[in-house]
Formats: structure tokens, C-alpha cells, sequence
């Protein structure tokens, strides 16, 4: 019991402070992978306590080897009363908030993939359609006044650039664009943003999981623009951006989702581009991780084998 | 607005190419160059393009002759604002290269980009 309160303690300390020690996403921009690494890592050792609590709580273990082995039994003893009643009530709860945890994230994830495959196969038609192959390129030019340049990711995946992204930039401004979408697409970014957006969408009212969200989706973009340049001159990328983000200010779907914050970080970290992490430095940053993730998996082993262990005859 | 099926879409090229009325017999024939097709599928299929708004029909003698109501041209257009509007719903999920913002912080960011480059030529 003690056990699963430190571990359900835990989580909740880890989903309060993470966001708030993250704040910043200039800090996870030196190195945009390790970021995407670190938001998936807090979200899963936020996850994996909760659900070691439960486990614990549901299999109280009696001090002997034997019924550690029988989760199952366990589980079905406690819900029978073999234990006594506030652990009883301790368990149910458990089971009751793992069922709707996981109800929860099959229906976002269901809503999310059946959603994104439908939208960006329509997409990848309409564009199939209407649109042509920009000379020399992997890129569909279509025909629209407001400049815009996008990836239709996946399966049918296109690059998609309109006329007038055509007409504002210069050739190799526009060929950086490009790069930076193919740079999504060899990425395969659109995964990374979809299991987040499954994540908020699950749990619309989780303040970390709206911040990983939006700091995933930034760093994918840092993450392409770093692959765009590359071959292209940074200088070129952001000259780009700029026209781009005014001709989207400029267009009547302005106001609906502001990500100004965003281009402004990646138009400075293009113009001064931060020193990469040493190797070194990444290496300890991505161990330390693992270390995160699998914390709360060892704590619950942990407190599920010690007691039995100091039954062990010549231990303890 | 959908999308045309294959046939449909054959057929839509066709009319489109042939600017002008067209029966369905005259557009059997030209399809038989290149696929065995019964007179009643034709028929059945401009008859549907006419239902869905995409064709004029009027009676010619016995038959139907049918003209396409919009150019490729437009109807590329509209395609077209289809999809770019699709792109602005979340639900579609595309990377975008630039997401939308308000004039005054694209403004911010032009003031960014002329500071670095008027330090660069100094």
C-alpha cells in the first residue's frame, strides 16, 4: 500500500513539475530529438507509475514467493474480499480507473488513426488531382493566391507547395522548404504528433500532455528545419518562413490556431543556430532517460520482492 | 463535393476535351477505342454526373446530350480550395511548413530577419 502511494505520488509530482521545468522550449531546441525523446519519457514514467500503483494495489501480496507469481489470482482474491475491505476498495478503484484509462486512449486512438488516414487520403487525391509536378522536384505545385507549403503525410505521402509560395519565394528559399518537408517525411514526424495528439486527446484536461503536444509539434519542426540545412543555407529557411508566416497572417484563417511563438523560436534559432549538445552530453542525457522510464517499473519490483525477501531463510 | 469515380472521371475528360454537347453514343464510341464498354453503362454513368450537378443535359431528338456545367479549370479550382481548406482542419493533421499567427507577430518576425541581415552586411 505505502508502495503504490509513493509511485501514484510520484506521477503526480513528475506531471506538475515536468511541464512547468520544460516551460521553456528554446532549452529542448539544442538538441529537438532528445526533446521529443524527454516528453515521451516523462509522459511513459508518469504512465508506468500509475499503472505500477494499480498493479500493487490490486495484487497485494501475501510474504512468499509463490503468490507473487499469480497476478491473476490475486487480483480475482482481492476483488472477493480475501483481503481487507480498504485495500478492497483501494483495488477496485485501481481496476476501475485502469478500465477507463484504457477505454479512454482505444477511443482517441481509434477516432485519431481512422481520422488522420481518411483526411490525408482525401488530401493525397484532391492534390493528386488537381495538382502538377513542380519541375525538377519531389514537390506538387498547386494553385492557390495565399503562399503555403505543405507535407500530406503517410502512405500517399506529397509535398505540397501552392502557385503563389512559387511566385513569393526565390528558388533556393523555396527548395530549402522542400527539404524541410521531406525532412518530415523521412522522419516520419507525423507519428510522433499523432501518438501526442492520441495522448491529449484521451485526457483533454492533462496540462503536461497539452504542453508535450504542443512542444512535440515545435521540436519536429526544428527537427526538419535542422534537416533542411543541411544542404541548404539557414539563412535561406528563414528568409522563407518569414515570407510564409506573413502570407498566412495575411489570410482570413489567421486567428484560428496561433503558433507565432513557435516560428518566432525557429526563426532565431536559424539565424543563430545554438552550439549542438557534445556527444558525450547527449549519450548521459539519454541514458538518465531510460533511467526515467523504467524507475517506476523497478520501484514496484522493488516493493513487491523486498518483503519477501527478507523471508528468505539466511536473509534479512 | 466528391471526387469522381474512375469511370466518371474517364468519361469527365472526355466531355471536357470534346468542348460541346455530346450523346451518349458519341461517347460510347470514343471510349471503345480503348475499352469494351455496354451502351447502357455509359449511359447510366452520365446520367448520375448530370444528378450530381456536374453535367447539363438536354434532350436531342430520341437521345441526351450532355456538356460539362464547369471547365476543368474550375473544377481544378475548386478541388483545389477543397483541399487547401481541408488542410486548416486539425483533424487532417499535415505538417505544415509555417502554422497561421496574427499580422503583428509575423511583423515581429520580418523585424527579426532584417535586424540579422543588416548586422550580416555591416
Amino acid at each position: 500500500m505505502t508502495a503504490a502511494l509513493i509511485l501514484i505520488a510520484y506521477s503526480l509530482a513528475l506531471t506538475t513539475l515536468a511541464p512547468r521545468i520544460l516551460r521553456d522550449p528554446a532549452r529542448l531546441a539544442r538538441a529537438p530529438r532528445l526533446g521529443v525523446a524527454v516528453w515521451y519519457s516523462v509522459v511513459a514514467s508518469a504512465a508506468l507509475g500509475l499503472a505500477a500503483a494499480a498493479a500493487l494495489l490490486v495484487a497485494t501480496p501475501e510474504h512468499s514467493w509463490e503468490k507473487l507469481c499469480h497476478l491473476v489470482r490475486l487480483c480475482v482474491e482481492a476483488l472477493q474480499g480475501a483481503h481487507d475491505w480498504f485495500g478492497m476498495i483501494a483495488a477496485l478503484a485501481a481496476v476501475a480507473g485502469a478500465t477507463v484509462a484504457a477505454v479512454r486512449l482505444t477511443i482517441a486512438a481509434y477516432r485519431t488513426v481512422a481520422a488522420s488516414a481518411r483526411g490525408r487520403l482525401r488530401q493525397a487525391r484532391l492534390v493528386g488531382r488537381a495538382g502538377r509536378r513542380l519541375p525538377g522536384t519531389d514537390a506538387t505545385i498547386v494553385d492557390d493566391q495565399v503562399a503555403a507549403a505543405y507535407l500530406v503525410p503517410g502512405r500517399h505521402a506529397t509535398i505540397v507547395v501552392t502557385s503563389a509560395a512559387v511566385d513569393a519565394l526565390s528558388g533556393p528559399e523555396l527548395a530549402a522548404v522542400i527539404a524541410h518537408e521531406r525532412g518530415h517525411h523521412s522522419g516520419r514526424h507525423h507519428l510522433l504528433v499523432d501518438g501526442m495528439r492520441v495522448l491529449t486527446r484521451a485526457f483533454p484536461r492533462s496540462r503536461m500532455l497539452a504542453r508535450a503536444h504542443g512542444q512535440v509539434a515545435l521540436l519536429v519542426e526544428i527537427c526538419a528545419d535542422d534537416a533542411a540545412a543541411v544542404r541548404h543555407d539557414r539563412l535561406d529557411l528563414a528568409r522563407a518562413l518569414v515570407t510564409m508566416a506573413e502570407a498566412a497572417s495575411a489570410s482570413p484563417a489567421g486567428a484560428l490556431a496561433a503558433t507565432g511563438g513557435d516560428a518566432a523560436t525557429r526563426v532565431r534559432r536559424l539565424l543563430t543556430p545554438p552550439r549542438p549538445l557534445r556527444r558525450g552530453t547527449a549519450l548521459v542525457a539519454a541514458a538518465l532517460l531510460g533511467v526515467l522510464v523504467v524507475a517506476p517499473v523497478v520501484m514496484a519490483v522493488v516493493a513487491t520482492v523486498w518483503p519477501a525477501l527478507m523471508d528468505c531463510p539466511g536473509l534479512g | 463535393m466528391r471526387g469522381f469515380g474512375e469511370l466518371e472521371a474517364v468519361i469527365m475528360e472526355r466531355l471536357w476535351a470534346a468542348e460541346g454537347w455530346r450523346t451518349v453514343r458519341e461517347v460510347l464510341t470514343e471510349l471503345l477505342e480503348q475499352r469494351q464498354l455496354a451502351y447502357t453503362t455509359v449511359m447510366t454513368v452520365l446520367d448520375n454526373l448530370h444528378k450530381k450537378g456536374w453535367l447539363r443535359k438536354e434532350s436531342a431528338g430520341k437521345a441526351n446530350r450532355y456538356t460539362p456545367v464547369m471547365t476543368k479549370e474550375e473544377y481544378g479550382a475548386a478541388q483545389m480550395r477543397r483541399a487547401l481548406s481541408d488542410s486548416g482542419d486539425p483533424a487532417v493533421a499535415l505538417l505544415k511548413f509555417v502554422g497561421q499567427m496574427s499580422p503583428e507577430e509575423a511583423a515581429g518576425l520580418r523585424a527579426a530577419l532584417d535586424a540579422h541581415e543588416g548586422r550580416d552586411a555591416r
